[in-house]
């Protein structure tokens, strides 16, 4: 019963997305890639409406839930009708190309494999709560919490005495679990982690899809059929596909905002760049790393970009500020007890270059362990340093590149800087990092090594 | 444009299902796992799930749970706030005690309407849940 009420939930996210999405693109069609991209704008405009309707003290309980759901569907689907030529995406290219199809055995494989994943995926979910500490600590707690009280506004969120570990980090998690246990009636934190194998799913979707806009599909699906069967996504440990924690949903929304803000458009909507401000939303609501990321992805986007695109960033820049205001102020508002906080540290140089090396060498060793990452980091590297001569880098390549160059400095930064026990932090968060930049890694290499569709 | 990357495309094809095959040393053993704990766990309630996965430390807090009404307030005196512990009791209201165990009587007496939980690892582990001195405060 418990699975029923969860696949109708997401259902209902997807359903939701999918009207927000068809009234910002106008695209009167439904297709496959709506899918992931629904479940990706679903998720964010529920937690985020929730999460105001609690901050303006407007209620939620019994019928009104489902009232305020059914009204979140209705108001994009009238928008539609009111403004019916109405086309919010303009201007870009839809760049779906149909090449001919490429019958190699190795497209067998990758469907294989990537069934295999999605099923150990899902029986891990099915077998036994989550337990890992983040997922319960953090993001578990807060969603028992938004369960039980219906708002953020209780005594276990306000008070500083409660023993809340690190209650303001973002709650777009939290709420996302909370509408499924609201729906349910009680708490089950093993059915709930199928939200996360959505989540997983959606995005290896939508990477196929930015890859499939470029590349013959075959290759686009030999390249995630080899993201998914990455072994950090099926081993028990904190990088698992459905363990719980926020890195796999910010994945999501991080690499939708990238995708989105390089105008790569699958087929089925046009000039996505409009979605930007809701995924740029995603991020930040969902974890604090999410602030400096959408704005080294606007910085970049907004250089890249001829002066009249710049003025449309700049406003795609204003309208995401005007939205992430409230979760801004309230944030500030909340206690701050992280164990993690970061403060600046007045480092002696010696230190600092000490630092530098544990981080260093932290990473290499990370990414080089065959045991969660595979062979990832080979053909990484073999990918970036194949001379660009023969095979030069797209542009869109080149931003990702340096998004993920600048998001990896910033996250470097943040060690550097960390008060506490810097040997005690990194195994922790490190493969979790690591985890935000593979999806746009991906997307790099593909770009640049899948055969491109014929014309 | 297309000729300038065949070369190249059937390397990185034939690349990429290398990686494959190696990632599946591992995804394939962690798929059959699944299997077998799936099928292990079958008709199980979600509390002896968390059993197995928790051992007896999830006993004593279901022990923890049975004794301690809902939507209580439970003062916490231990030297290292077990976070854990404020997800499993809640809708119990963790609060903040004491860090130093002897205390337990202080804070009792401190805070007459709450329970006092005491937690300790170590040598000595203890998890010892006190009413309230006075119930209606």
């Amino acid at each position: 019963m418990a699975e029923l009420i969860l696949l109708l939930y997401v259902a209902y996210l997807v359903g939701l997305g999918a009207a927000w999405l068809r009234f910002l693109a106008g695209q009167p069609q439904w297709q496959g890639v709506h899918l992931f991209w629904s479940f990706c704008l679903g998720t964010i405009v529920w937690a985020y409406t929730h999460f105001l309707l609690n901050l303006f003290n407007i209620s939620t309980e019994g019928i009104r839930l489902y009232l305020w759901q059914v009204m979140l569907v209705a108001l994009p689907v009238a928008g539609g009708r009111i403004l019916p030529g109405r086309r919010c995406f303009g201007g870009e290219e839809n760049g779906r190309r149909e090449g001919k199809r490429l019958n190699h055995w190795s497209n067998s494989v990758a469907v294989v494999l990537i069934a295999i994943a999605v099923l150990t995926a899902a029986l891990q979910a099915l077998a036994f709560p989550m337990h890992m500490w983040d997922s319960i600590v953090i993001y578990g707690f807060k969603a028992k919490i938004l369960m039980h009280e219906q708002t953020f506004k209780s005594p276990a969120f306000l008070d500083p005495s409660v023993l809340h570990y690190s209650t303001d980090y973002p709650l777009l998690v939290p709420y996302v679990e909370a509408g499924y246990y609201r729906w349910l009636g009680h708490i089950d934190d093993r059915v709930v982690r199928l939200i996360f194998l959505a989540y997983w799913i959606s995005w290896l979707g939508i990477i196929y899809e930015a890859l499939a806009a470029r590349l013959r599909r075959e290759y686009a699906r030999l390249w995630v059929a080899f993201l998914a069967t990455l072994p950090v996504f099926s081993n028990i440990f904190m990088g698992q596909a459905v363990s719980g924690f926020a890195d796999t949903p910010f994945g999501l929304y991080w690499t939708g905002f990238l995708i989105c803000g390089l105008g790569i458009s699958p087929h089925g909507f046009e000039a996505p760049s409009l979605l930007t401000p809701l995924l740029a939303l995603g991020c930040a609501f969902t974890k604090n790393e999410g602030i400096p990321a959408v704005a080294i992805g606007w910085g970049l986007f907004m250089t890249q970009a001829s002066p009249q695109r710049r003025r449309l960033w700049m406003r795609y820049w204003g309208a995401a500020v005007l939205l992430l205001l409230p979760w801004g102020w309230v944030r500030y508002q909340l206690p701050h007890n992280s164990a993690h906080q970061a403060k600046i540290l007045d480092l002696p140089i010696g230190q600092t270059f000490a630092r530098l090396k544990l981080i260093t060498t932290s990473f290499w060793e990370e990414i080089m362990g065959i045991k969660r990452w595979g062979l990832f980091s080979l053909l990484a590297l073999a990918g970036l340093f194949w001379p660009s001569r023969s095979i030069p880098f797209p542009r869109e390549s080149k931003i990702l590149l340096m998004a993920i160059g600048l998001q990896a400095t910033v996250y470097a930064y943040v060690y550097l800087i960390y008060s506490g026990n810097l040997d005690l932090l990194v195994p922790v968060t490190l493969p979790r990092l690591i985890l935000h930049g593979i999806g746009p890694l991906v997307l790099a290499l593909g770009w640049r090594f899948g055969e491109p569709q014929k014309l | 444009m297309v000729s300038r990357h065949n070369g190249v495309t059937v390397w990185i094809r034939h690349a990429l299902l290398g990686a494959c095959v190696v990632n599946s040393l591992f995804l394939i053993p962690n798929g059959w796992n699944s299997v077998v704990s799936f099928r292990a766990v079958q008709g199980l309630s979600n509390i002896q799930r968390r059993y197995l996965q928790r051992g007896e430390t999830y006993r004593a807090l279901l022990e923890l749970e049975n004794h301690v009404p809902n939507f209580t307030t439970v003062r916490l005196v231990s030297s290292e706030p077990p976070w854990y512990l404020a997800y499993f009791l809640y809708p119990r209201l963790l609060k903040k005690g004491s860090d130093i165990l002897t205390d337990r009587y202080e804070i009792r007496k401190r805070y007459p309407g709450d329970w006092v939980l005491v937690y300790s690892e170590g040598p000595h582990p203890e998890l010892t849940a006190y009413p309230p001195l006075a119930p209606h405060g």
